[in-house]
């Protein structure tokens, strides 16, 4: 086993790695940036290295500076997080050209999966269920109506040339095929300058449901079970939780073995998520696969009661798992929220700056990850997340209740957080049912008015309170500042103490 | 010995809410609501950026922030941005209010200092420049004078009362205000 690690990372997940190190009983490393000073993954560290300016290109991206980091440290083995270089197989390639361990899956793994068109052509010959659609682009109508047929109705005829959304067209029956088809074709040709169109099942509303794996060099690959990601906005995360609820055990078993055999089509090691889009009728289509570990992964971590980082860093020592598919515990349910320094009522906009006070919740079935501390920045320059709120429950209306719950003890002052967001979220009919797909957001945001208010006169009072004492201590402070030197100032003081000791300051 | 003080609350709607405040012992206020109801509070602070309250027998476990005169208040998940102002806070915005705008009806003390003498009535007609307010400070009179024309609607202070700074002295309405 290695004895020392450096952390590639920076925030919650630097410092939550760094926790299953120092259980390991291995020394810990940070890097940190010119801006993350003060960080709290920085304090947490046993060692600690600068390796540039704020900006993420100078610093968190410089596979030479990290590198060196290692070296000067003595690190034997590098922890790339999530983000930042923790897909980069250049990363993973030049590691593996010096005597340092990366804590991850080959180069050929990470690229494989990073190239979409060839991760599809893998996944294909795997058996894995891709979206249906044309392989090759169409220009006769007759053929792609066909086609579409065999598919099922609604589809999707997409330009070649497209991207990013545009040049796409939805047709939701046979009779209007025809005409749509021809139409995307001059469409395309006129924005792209190429006609090619292909067309691909169109998935109405479906869930972000994927597989948490684990694999050790031996190729022993085995799954974790689920997580629905389906509360998301612009394919941002919000909320995570497993078991998906809406997913049969069937269906459950069969996503987990096609995630198994995903990894195993790359030689995959280490931890990875297979992602898939699950339909209403419970088909399920590979979406991507992420080389490395997942925001969301402590939900999985509750329910299995295994720790992910824990046999990441064992698998990129050479260890094998202990674990068969059939012997991996399951056990209630679990939930994360993830609490952001954004203003949902500014339309999330990042709000970093000063965090005043932190407060997080404790209690039966609660894990707060949080990278931040009273008195720290939420730096403009990263990831405004300043915690993910985890809680676990015997049951899914357990975990959901400890979730309310625990929001309502978070306390965050200075910067405007999502929490009232989530405990919005947490309390709609959708999300209470579980039906809720990844549209559910974008759908909540049109119907809603704000947030709701009802404490409003208790919040008056207590700022009105807050003003009054500042005013009176003002008072008194300026009243001391007067008094001659025979003056009660002594008697002040003491009575400032016995206030003190009070709390009624 | 405290007297007690007024805050005015804005919350982000239109409406501006008073509030009065006057401390008692142990760390116990007596608040009197926008709607006149009059409550006591029992307060402590537990914590940097906490405030806890008893308010007849309810725990209120708040946070607040401050950033100038404005209070950002969790209580539970919610989150409420609450501007406070107090006497002397909500003058001085009058008065920017109104040196924007042109005429503010407040004559406000320059110092502080003893209302000896009182020269104009409420509803009486006077001319800028005319004396309304004689205010005693460092063994000085001072008179103060209307600072535009119009009809005195208010008349907050007597002879005998302290002033602070910025204290009203009198509110002189438009000429033909109706």
């Amino acid at each position: 086993m290695f004895s020392k690690v450096l952390v590639a990372n920076r925030g919650e997940i630097a410092v939550r790695v760094m926790r299953s190190l120092k259980e390991m009983d291995i020394e810990t490393v940070a890097v940190f940036s010119e801006a993350d000073r003060s960080a709290l993954h920085v304090r947490k560290a046993d060692e600690a290295v600068c390796v540039g300016p704020a900006a993420s290109s100078e610093s968190y991206l410089r596979i030479d500076k990290i590198i060196e980091a290692a070296r000067t440290t003595g690190a034997e083995a590098i922890h790339p997080g999530y983000g930042f270089l923790s897909e980069n197989a250049e990363f993973a390639r030049a590691l593996n050209e010096t005597d340092i361990t990366f804590i991850g899956p080959s180069p050929s793994a990470i690229e494989a999966m990073g190239e979409k068109t060839r991760a599809r052509e893998l996944m294909e010959q795997a058996g894995v269920p891709l979206v249906p659609g044309t392989p090759e682009a169409i220009d006769d109508a007759t053929v792609a109506l066909a086609e579409a047929e065999k598919m099922g109705f609604p589809v999707l005829i997409k330009a070649a040339a497209g991207g990013g959304g545009k040049g796409m067209r939805r047709v939701n029956s046979a009779t209007e095929f025809a005409n749509a088809f021809e139409a995307a074709r001059r469409e395309a040709s006129g924005a792209f300058g190429n006609a090619d169109v292909y067309v691909e099942k169109f998935l109405v509303n479906p869930k972000h449901v994927e597989i948490q794996i684990l694999a050790d060099r031996e190729g022993n690959t085995i799954h974790l079970f689920e997580r629905d990601c389906s509360v998301q906005r612009r394919h941002q995360k919000i909320i995570e939780e497993t078991p998906c609820a809406t997913l049969s055990e069937e269906t459950r078993q069969k996503m987990g073995q096609v995630a198994v055999q995903a990894a195993e089509a790359v030689d995959y090691e280490g931890a990875g998520t297979v992602e898939f889009l699950l339909d209403a009728e419970g088909n399920f289509y590979f979406l991507e696969m992420n080389t490395r570990l997942q925001v969301e992964h402590p939900i999985t971590e509750m329910i299995t009661g295994i720790d992910l980082v824990k046999w990441q860093v064992g698998i990129a020592a050479g260890e094998t798992l202990s674990l068969q598919q059939e012997d991996v515990p399951r056990n209630g349910a679990a939930m994360e929220c993830r609490i952001y320094a954004e203003d949902p009522e500014n339309e999330f906009r990042p709000s970093p700056g000063l965090v005043s006070r932190i407060e997080a919740p404790a209690g039966p079935g609660v894990r707060d990850d949080a990278g931040t501390y009273s008195g720290a920045e939420v730096p403009l320059e990263y990831d405004p997340m300043v915690s993910k709120l985890v809680t676990w429950g015997e049951d899914r209306t357990e975990a959901l209740w400890r979730m309310k719950r625990a929001l309502r003890e978070y306390v965050v002052t200075g910067v405007k957080t999502n929490l009232q967001f989530h405990l919005e979220v947490l309390e709609h009919p959708e999300f209470v049912d579980g039906s809720y797909d990844t549209q559910f957001v974008p759908r909540m945001m049109e119907e809603r008015g704000g947030p709701e208010k009802s404490n409003g006169e208790l919040a008056e009072l207590a700022a009105v309170v807050a003003a009054h004492r500042r005013a009176e201590e003002l008072a008194r402070k300026a009243g001391n500042h007067n008094s001659g030197p025979n003056s009660s100032s002594t008697s002040r003081w003491k009575s400032l103490g016995r206030y003190r000791q009070l709390k009624r300051f | 010995m405290s007297r007690s003080r007024e805050y005015t609350v804005f919350n982000g709607d239109d409406e501006q809410r008073s509030w009065e405040v006057e401390t008692l012992e142990n760390g116990r206020y007596r608040v009197t609501k926008p709607d006149g109801e009059t409550i006591e509070v029992d307060a402590i602070a537990p914590d940097d950026d906490r405030l806890h309250l008893l308010v007849e027998g309810k725990s209120v476990d708040a946070a607040l922030f401050r950033r100038d005169s404005t209070y950002q208040v969790q209580i539970d998940e919610q989150r409420h941005d609450i501007e406070v102002l107090n006497e002397r806070e909500l003058r001085m915005r009058a008065a920017e209010a109104v040196t924007a705008g042109g005429g503010s009806p407040q004559l406000v003390s320059p110092m502080a200092g003893l209302v000896v003498k009182v020269d104009a009535e409420v509803g009486q007609t006077v001319e800028a420049g005319d004396r309304i307010v004689v205010v005693e400070a460092m063994k000085m009179e001072n008179d103060l004078e209307a600072h535009r024309s119009g009809v005195i609607e208010e008349i907050p202070v007597q002879a005998g009362d302290s002033v602070e700074i910025d204290d009203v002295l009198a509110v002189i309405g438009e000429p033909d205000d109706e």
